[in-house]
């Protein structure tokens, strides 16, 4: 057991290296090694992959593995692409090496004539031709995909980036979050990932991929390799790996304002409906933003002053898909809505409090013995009717 | 057409002119074009795999100076990409380009070219038809974790689509129209046999349109039929009946391999043939009367056009026994009286042959079989006055369920039946339909004759070679006995041969001495026989066991002298 850790311990190193300049003094030799050294690991995969123990002393030897790559070099060194972070991985180490070293513009000439060379059907492979053609078809299916996914996306809608293609590519990329979260070795390493990430990425984008990944119903693990069934990867997948998103994002003021600024409203309801953490977190922004509006006695309408530039439209639509969602989300939005009336003193008249106009487009504007002093004024509200205090 | 000549620089101009019309087929028209040259563009690129493979890039491209030209276009078309094995061809002919030590500086462009095809195929530099890439590359995944559940949730999402549509049918506003559904069916062309489409194949395969007129290209009905015939997609039977049942050639094409495969692989295996006839699918589907009456249709022109070979009666007894099975695990939703089947026949006589034998005691099959033979007679008196056409029918109709007219043969030798004469009509009609009242009479006499004779056989010891011989006829210079006549006394001496311990003693023997049509008759009618006694649970009784071992010997003794 210590032995084959400490092969795919150089293995991971191996794999690593290939996407470096280091790979740049590789040759053949080195090449045909690390591609045999791919293939074995690829086999323990496919023997230990049923095999709880084994497959779980491995399993624990990578995340070792990356603890200790990280303290070397800083988190998420394991981050770049193409690396060995799974056991799940190590059922596709050949197509992982290939593919980093054909993206390597540093491996050149005999290097990469001999990775050209594995990839043609008449090579001499005395230890396993099957593994070969493993990898050689394996490689082919990628591409055939590939091209299978450029045709769908043509159906998806028309022009270069159809309409109805970016929910598809971007519950794939919630679905890769959810995944990659899933494979961070401890807790607490996925909000150092999600740190990174929120820095890196662009942020509308980023957000809309964290909601879709928030809001994918909890689902079996999609299998890594079709072809091979994998039955200690059939956990789920869905709220366990969002729990450490939604930690990250309830820690982050910035990234939860952001979302409720720029999620559309039924989808942030969604969110809301399915989180009762994040609808807290929500009803509070809005009623902090909502308190900043100001009744513009000119054009007869609430406008927002804040920062985050909030409409009254906005905050109304808002509040209007909360009150559609499950009674609990419904009357929480309307507790809140509520209370800020009563704090503002509860004037029944339009104009004076934005939570009494807000109940009243809800058609929730009852306070007892109100229902008379509630008639709006047709262009400018009600601001004469002060002393209608109750 | 260019896979007529073997002449490769003339094939090379051809494939390099269709490569550049092409361009990436945008339109519908070359994406057509594109569907219909697929698998000739693959033998081709097969062959210039293997002139390639044997040369260096120098001499590659003296040979073929535009071979940078045809191949970069070819990756650079998703179409071509996405079919079969074009894709690994093509990257295979990329690896023979590459120059080990580039030389000179053409060389190295090629070499950089190469690869940024290789990668371009591979997509592991950029991800994603957009830029969609970067998110993935963030969280460290390469284009093997990217694609596969890329190409689920488009499937999803068009699959989806196409449901909803369907159900949304008869509203006012439908989502897709039709065009798209078409242009969508033929996008599948080059994707069908990629495990990852087939719930959208199956989703286009049940959607219609609101119009009668087809909504699916005929490309893409053709495809999924081929690639079903092959075996190399599994469709599930809701799908497969409804491509049968919106496309007639591939309905016929599936039947019409049935029968070849039947025949020429599996003749004497009754068992292989069932098997092979039920994942057909063929049975299930015929659940549907239209698509019954269609394969039944075929196997009345196979049986007029062979003048009724026992290979062609087999093939029709094995696919109506698993249609009578597929029939009765159905019906217990459906849906449609047996007489949408066979609407010709009379219905009663559908209903005694429909009986299994399987669940009547055997002391009652005779009493049955004589049930059988009144209603086939009466039909047949009545017959005179009508047309042949219709005798025909019930005929027809009786061949389907043969499995009683061997049950006939073999309750006659063993002398159950209480009257015989009845058993033997059935017998005489099997084999002999179409004689008229006078001819009738005559035919049963002979009839007679040769059970008497056969009954004989039984109290003769020792049995020898010659007395089967001259019972069968062949000592006498010229048997005058009508073709029929012949037949059915083999299936008497068959039965004979199998249940009297001296007629099996000498059957080998026998049997060798026969010509080879009559002998592969006689194997075919063991196999049958053995098989049908282990299917009915009556093996134990019978000497089912000498059956196998003389099925057995002939078989090695056949395969032998083939050899030999």
């Amino acid at each position: 057991m210590e032995l084959l850790l400490e092969q795919l311990e150089r293995f991971a190193e191996v794999l690593a290296a290939s996407r470096t300049r280091h790979a740049g003094s590789w040759g053949r030799v080195a090449v045909r090694r690390s591609l045999r050294w791919a293939r074995y690991l690829r086999h323990v995969h496919g023997r230990f992959r049923r095999r709880g123990p084994v497959r779980a002393a491995l399993e624990e030897g990578l995340r070792g593995l990356r603890l200790q790559a990280e303290a070397h070099a800083g988190p998420c060194s394991a981050s770049g692409p193409g690396q060995l972070r799974s056991f799940e991985g190590l059922g596709r180490a050949d197509q992982l090496l290939a593919l980093g070293l054909l993206d390597n513009a540093a491996v050149q000439g005999p290097a990469l004539h001999e990775l050209l060379r594995h990839l043609r059907p008449e090579r001499e492979e005395p230890e396993g031709p099957e593994d070969e053609s493993g990898l050689r078809d394996r490689l082919a299916e990628l591409a055939r995909r590939r091209a299978a996914s450029q045709l769908l996306l043509q159906l998806l809608g028309p022009g270069p980036s159809p309409a109805q293609a970016e929910p598809v590519l971007r519950r794939t990329e919630a679905e890769l979050l959810l995944l990659r979260l899933h494979e961070e070795p401890e807790v607490g390493a996925e909000a150092l990932l999600l740190d990174r990430l929120w820095v890196q990425l662009p942020r509308p984008r980023w957000l809309d991929v964290v909601t879709e990944a928030l809001l994918l119903q909890p689902m079996p693990r999609p299998d890594r390799d079709e072809d091979e069934e994998d039955p200690g990867s059939q956990t789920d997948l869905g709220q366990s790996a969002a729990e450490p998103l939604l930690a990250w994002l309830l820690a982050h003021p910035a990234a939860l304002a952001t979302l409720c600024r720029l999620l559309p409203a039924p989808v942030l309801a969604s969110l809301a409906a399915g989180y009762s953490a994040l609808a807290k977190a929500f009803l509070d922004l809005l009623a902090q933003w909502g308190s900043r509006l100001h009744f513009d006695l000119i054009q007869g309408t609430w406008v927002g002053t804040g920062p985050e530039r909030l409409s009254w439209e906005r905050l109304r639509d808002c509040f209007r898909c909360f009150c559609q969602c499950p009674a609990s989300l419904r009357n929480e939005a309307l507790r809140v809505l509520k209370d800020y009336r009563t704090r503002d003193g509860s004037f029944g008249a339009p104009g004076l409090s934005v939570w009494t106009d807000l109940l009243q487009d809800l058609g929730e504007n009852e306070p007892p013995g109100e229902a008379e002093a509630a008639e709006p004024g047709a262009e400018m509200p009600g601001i004469l009717d002060l002393g209608c205090k109750p | 057409m260019a896979q007529d000549t073997l002449d490769l620089p003339l094939n090379f101009k051809f494939w390099l002119n269709k490569a550049v019309a092409w361009g990436q087929a945008t339109t519908f028209e070359s994406q057509q074009d594109v569907c219909l040259h697929l698998p000739q563009l693959q033998k081709f690129l097969q062959q210039i795999y293997e002139t390639l493979k044997h040369m260096d890039f120098p001499v590659a491209i003296q040979r073929f100076p535009l071979i940078g030209q045809l191949l970069g276009r070819l990756c650079w078309n998703p179409f071509v990409i996405g079919y079969d094995e074009n894709q690994k061809i093509l990257m295979w002919c990329l690896c023979c380009l590459y120059c080990s030590e580039p030389r000179n500086p053409i060389e190295l462009e090629a070499n950089i070219w190469i690869r940024s095809l290789l990668c371009h195929l591979l997509s592991s530099s950029k991800l994603g038809p957009n830029e969609v890439g970067t998110i993935s590359q963030a969280l460290g995944y390469t284009s093997p974790d990217y694609y596969p559940k890329l190409l689920k949730n488009m499937v999803l999402s068009l699959v989806t689509e196409l449901r909803v549509n369907h159900l949304n049918g008869f509203s006012i506003r439908k989502i897709i129209p039709d065009r798209p559904v078409k242009a969508m069916s033929l996008l599948c062309v080059p994707l069908l046999t990629l495990p990852d489409i087939l719930p959208l194949l199956e989703a286009l395969l049940t959607y219609h349109g609101d119009e009668p007129k087809e909504v699916l290209c005929s490309e893409f009905l053709e495809g999924v039929n081929e690639a079903f015939l092959q075996k190399k997609i599994a469709l599930s039977e809701s799908a497969i009946l409804s491509l049968w049942l919106r496309h007639l050639p591939s309905l016929e094409k599936a039947t019409l391999n049935l029968f070849e495969n039947l025949i020429s692989r599996h003749r004497n295996f009754p068992q292989e043939m069932e098997c092979f006839t039920k994942d057909s699918l063929l049975p299930q589907a015929a659940c549907h009367p239209s698509i019954f009456r269609i394969v039944d249709e075929i196997f009345r022109n196979a049986l007029l056009e062979t003048n009724g070979t026992s290979e062609v009666l087999t093939i029709i007894q094995v696919f109506t026994r698993c249609f009578v099975q597929a029939f009765q695990k159905d019906n217990q939703q459906l849906k449609f009286p047996l007489k949408s089947y066979f609407p010709y026949a009379s219905s009663s006589l559908i209903m005694v042959l429909l009986q299994n034998p399987k669940d009547l005691p055997i002391g009652r099959w005779c009493q049955h079989l004589n049930y059988i033979s009144e209603t086939l007679q009466k039909i047949v008196e009545d017959q005179s006055i009508q047309s042949c056409g219709n005798l025909f029918e019930h005929w027809f109709l009786f061949i389907h369920f043969g499995e009683w007219a061997d049950i006939a043969a073999e309750e006659l030798l063993m002398l159950r039946a209480e009257s015989p004469a009845a058993l033997l009509w059935l017998l005489a009609f099997y084999y002999n339909p179409c004689d008229r009242n006078q001819k009738r009479t005559q035919t049963m006499v002979d009839a007679r004759e040769a059970h008497g004779c056969i009954m004989k056989l039984f109290s003769r010891t020792p049995l020898s070679v010659k007395d089967l011989q001259a019972v069968a006829g062949e000592s006498s210079e010229a048997d005058t006995r009508h073709p029929y006549i012949q037949r059915l006394m083999r299936h008497l001496l068959l039965n004979f041969l199998l249940l009297s311990p001296e007629g099996h003693k000498i059957a080998q023997e026998f049997i060798t001495t026969q010509t080879d049509e009559i002998a592969n008759e006689f194997l075919n009618l063991i196999a049958h026989t053995t098989y049908r006694w282990r299917r009915l649970g009556i093996e134990t009784l019978r000497p089912g066991k000498l059956a196998r071992d003389l099925l057995q010997e002939l078989q090695c003794y056949r395969t032998k002298s083939v050899l030999l």
